[in-house]
């Protein structure tokens, strides 16, 4: 990859002295340097600002323009930071009404921490994986165009994503201290990720009609190994799956007349997929230790889709749409498998496994909505939509032709959602909007058979009911002051049904779930208090509450907490050639959990500061030189201080312009 | 907390000295007429209205009134009513017309999502949370998602049509592809567990501890309280080492091909 960058950034170089001489150069390239210091934990920073520590150099911004004669346009732009796998090159020729030439090549980096959970009660109260877990994710394009006037435009492109390398998982493993287990050893997982995509788009217009056709051919493969591990064991669960799709979308719509629109889709997908799966246990010594594999797994999914839509405004102020989409979709599955599985007293058990699963659904989504421009400086509007699904879910598993699994599930669901909403300028400096969103969500299961005696499906019915509410007020005091002011509140309330339970005891009945409720208060700023300085502000706070039914189980506490973000930004013009800048951003999340005796506080209770101070100063017509530096901190309390950190970044970077 | 290394005091007190003296250098000159303006706007730029946009842009500006973006349309005009429509978000056009357009021509790209926080608040606020889609470091924008020209219909549009997940599945197809055994709870969608923007939480999560499960997976009480049960399986003693899908056990939470239990 570095000698793809390399090679783009000389071949820049080279196209910008040949066209030196022509003086219609339009080449802009910012070289730049950059090191990041760390005391604490690296890996923590890392995760938080996606940043590497240490040295990291290349160009950060590379753009070029020329023309190649004739009409033709050459347009290149790149980045390259390298020892950060930063990188992202594009390149497009290009001529208007006639077609165009674009590739382009993109590559970044994720980092995450290697640290699991936190039990004060343990000594250690942490582990770490001592791993550096990045993962680096791309896409290779290429893109040929054929824009004719008059004449079908034809999109022919091929792509390659991808994804390698490793990232943490929440899967934590067993960690035992006298009577004392809790769940807090980190895993992480191995990826290795290709998506190769082939596509072709045509696009006409006759008589005012849009139609357009788009063809994809998707192929998937991945393979990944997750390491799910105790200080005694480690438990390796490779996945590896294959998947050929194909994808069909026809469209036609058109403004008919000046006031009405109309368009038609229909989408046809057919996903046939395969895998394997094996999972094993080392060592391989106590009582349900497993050792399982696949012999085959296999998918497939096809799917139609097709929707009509209509828009139509009958006055200059009034506007209505109404929509309707039908889906149909059939998914088999089938996995053959041998489970081994150490049973009590050395026997090993090793079950052929025979699993099939088949899952129809059929759903109609209706839209109906308006909007009213009628009132003075005032927009109101409202929607509805509807959807009905109907699911038929067969599960079957065999384990040496015996019968492990049956089940059938009827699903009907019914989903409604209403909103309205309106904006207004009230007064000459202020405008000022308001939406509100009532949402309920049915779900009726029906276990027609079901031999598993309640676990896992128990859930008989489901209904969610959500309330949205949001207002914003934005005051423009004067050209140099803005204020917005926002308020939002969120609420939803899950009530649930359940099958009674006969060897139990248990009733069949309905309970309130799980209560959520957010409140979103923000304000933000802009002040050019004098024409060489400008600030902005934003400060945010929610606090958030989810209480789902326990049963008074002392482990599980309300889920409660707020979270304080401020972020500013100052900039100001030293002289006619310099200026300064200075973000600042900080958060505080206290949602802290006080249940360690009985469970394990998973809460969040820490402080972030960020401060970036940059300088810049025109050098030359043609050159602009500018140094930043950058201070980071964190302060968390509910990991013990294992992840805080305070890091330093400085940097130079020359924009040059030719 | 660790202690901080004489390395690390060192490289800040010669950064601030390098800043202290580029500054003082820089001061130097006294008086100035320049302007600067908040970032996104465009410096210099006046606001010119949609029928000058619709001069070169006529299919976007006939589709706006269908967009989900014209519910923030005010009606009206002069002064008080500037800025609406397509430079609501792309910024005042005069420069961008009178340099006879040009795409990126003193215009604000579509892909700039400080455009968007100017509206969207407490979005800004949660991309700016220690786990986030990474949209602040330009890795992303919010266009790689939302489509700001989307139609309030189903716009037949794409290689999927309006389809819930649709817009998650076209990064993480790990998690949104078809398998043997499905969690339903992604029939509900991927919000159902995963603040998208940002979150306090690892993975995005709305909530880190057992109510993320449990607020679908309650069950009428069973047992003594405190015993909590899940269908006929007491899981009791489970909720005290951890978390569903963290303490080990559910781990395969996006659906699995072996286990109907969704265990790996």
């Amino acid at each position: 990859m570095k000698a793809l960058a390399i090679l783009f950034l000389c071949g820049v170089a080279a196209l910008a002295r040949a066209e030196t001489s022509t003086n219609e150069l339009g080449l802009t390239i910012s070289p730049g340097i950059r090191y990041v210091t760390v005391s604490g934990d690296e890996r923590k920073f890392r995760e938080d600002w996606q940043i590497k520590d240490n040295w990291a150099g290349g160009v950060e911004d590379a753009a070029f323009q020329h023309s190649l004669g004739n009409g033709w346009q050459l347009n290149m732009d790149g980045r390259a930071i390298f020892d950060e796998e930063d990188y992202r090159i594009q390149l497009e020729i290009v001529k208007p009404e006639v077609g165009f030439v674009r590739g382009g090549f993109t590559e970044f980096r994720t980092y995450d921490d290697d640290t699991g959970g936190f039990y004060r009660g343990f000594t250690p109260s942490s582990f770490g994986l001592d791993r550096d877990l990045k993962l680096s994710h791309g896409d290779f394009f290429v893109e040929l165009g054929l824009t004719l006037p008059d004449a079908p435009k034809i999109i022919v492109g091929y792509e390659r994503q991808f994804r390698n390398g490793q990232k943490a998982l929440l899967e934590w493993g067993s960690v035992t201290q006298g009577l004392t287990t809790r769940k807090v050893y980190p895993s992480y997982k191995d990826i290795d990720e290709t998506v190769d995509i082939i596509r072709l788009q045509i696009e006409h217009t006759i008589k005012n009609v849009h139609l357009g056709d788009q063809f994809r051919y998707e192929r998937y493969d991945t393979d990944t190994t997750r390491f799910d591990a105790t200080p005694a064991k480690t438990v390796a669960i490779r996945e590896n799956y294959r998947h050929d799709a194909f994808y069909n979308t026809f469209v036609m719509d058109s403004h008919c007349t000046e006031k009405m629109y109309w368009s038609l889709g229909y989408l046809f997908a057919t996903v046939d997929g395969n895998g394997g799966l094996a999972l094993a246990t080392v060592p391989f010594n106590a009582p349900f230790d497993k050792n399982w594999f696949t012999r085959a797994v296999s998918s497939e999914v096809d799917s139609h889709v097709v929707n009509l839509n209509l828009s139509y405004g009958p006055f200059s102020n009034f506007f209505i749409y109404a929509g309707v989409q039908a889906e149909k979709t059939k998914s088999d599955g089938f996995t053959d498998a041998i489970l081994t599985e150490l049973a009590g007293g050395g026997v090993t058990n090793s079950p052929a496994a025979l699993i099939h699963t088949r899952n129809d659904k059929d759903s109609l989504e209706e839209t109906f909505g308006v909007r009213y421009t009628g009132l003075p400086y005032t927009t109101l509007y409202a929607e509805g939509r509807w959807a009905e699904q109907w699911i038929d879910l067969t599960e079957r598993e065999t384990e040496d032709a015996v019968l492990n699994l049956q089940r059938e599930t009827d699903t009907q669901v019914f989903r409604q959602d209403y909103r309205a909403g309106f904006n207004c300028s009230p007064f000459k400096r202020i405008t000022w909007s308001g939406r509100y969103r009532h949402a309920i969500y049915d779900n009726d299961y029906d276990h027609e058979a079901d031999n598993t005696a309640g676990y896992p499906a128990f859930i008989d019915t489901q209904r969610f009911i959500t309330d949205e509410f949001m207002t914003k007020l934005t005051y423009r005091a004067c050209r140099e002051f803005t204020v917005s002011l926002q308020y939002q509140l969120a609420s939803t309330d899950t009530d649930t049904g359940t099958e009674a339970i006969s060897g139990l005891g248990i009733p069949a009945g309905k309970i309130r779930s799980a209560n959520y409720d957010s409140n979103i208060y923000s304000i933000s700023a802009t002040l050019t208090p004098i024409s060489r300085m400008y600030i902005t502000a934003l400060v945010s706070y929610q606090d958030t509450r989810t209480k789902a039914f326990d049963n008074s189980a002392d482990s599980v506490v309300t889920y409660k907490g707020n979270v304080v973000s401020v972020l500013g930004t100052v900039g100001y013009a030293l002289d006619k050639k310099s200026d300064a800048t200075v973000e600042y951003s900080y958060t505080h999340a206290c949602n802290a959990q006080a249940n360690a005796a009985s469970g394990l506080p998973l809460g969040v209770d820490n402080q972030r500061h960020a401060i970036l101070a940059g300088l810049s100063r025109k050098l030359t017509d043609n050159m602009i030189a500018r140094l930043r530096y950058g201070f980071y901190y964190l302060d968390d309390n509910s990991d013990g201080g294992v992840n805080n950190y305070k890091a330093h970044l400085f940097s130079a970077t020359c924009t040059l312009k030719f | 907390m660790n202690p901080q290394p004489i390395k690390t005091r060192r490289a800040t007190i010669a950064g601030l000295v390098v800043l202290v003296a580029a500054a003082v250098v820089i001061i130097s000159c006294a008086t100035i007429d320049r302007v600067v303006v908040a970032p996104p706007m465009i410096p210099g730029a006046t606001y010119v209205g949609m029928d000058q946009c619709a001069v070169c842009h006529e299919k976007e500006v006939k589709d706006f009134k269908l967009t989900e973006h014209a519910r923030i349309q005010i009606p009206g005009e002069g002064e008080r009513v500037q800025g609406q429509g397509c430079e609501s978000c792309h910024g005042p056009g005069s420069l961008h017309v009178e340099a006879g357009g040009g795409k990126g021509k003193f215009i604000i790209s579509g892909k700039d999502s400080e455009s968007c926080f100017q509206c969207h608040l407490d979005k800004k606020a949660e991309f700016n949370l220690e786990h986030h889609h990474p949209v602040k470091e330009g890795k992303i924008s919010c266009t790689s998602c939302h489509d700001p020209h989307g139609k309030d219909i189903n716009q037949a549009k794409g290689m999927w049509m309006a389809r819930v997940n649709e817009t998650c599945a076209q990064c993480h197809r790990e998690q949104t592809r078809a398998h043997v055994f499905e969690h339903e709870a992604l029939r509900e969608g991927c919000t159902s567990c995963h603040n998208v923007h940002g979150s306090i939480n690892r993975k995005l999560l709305t909530e880190r501890d057992n109510n993320l499960c449990l607020k679908c997976h309650g069950q009428i009480g069973a047992g003594a309280p405190g015993q909590t049960f899940i269908g006929s399986f007491d899981h009791t003693a489970f909720l005290q080492q951890g978390t569903c899908f963290s303490a080990g056990c559910h781990t395969a939470v996006h659906g699995s091909d072996i286990n109907s239990h969704l265990r790996y």
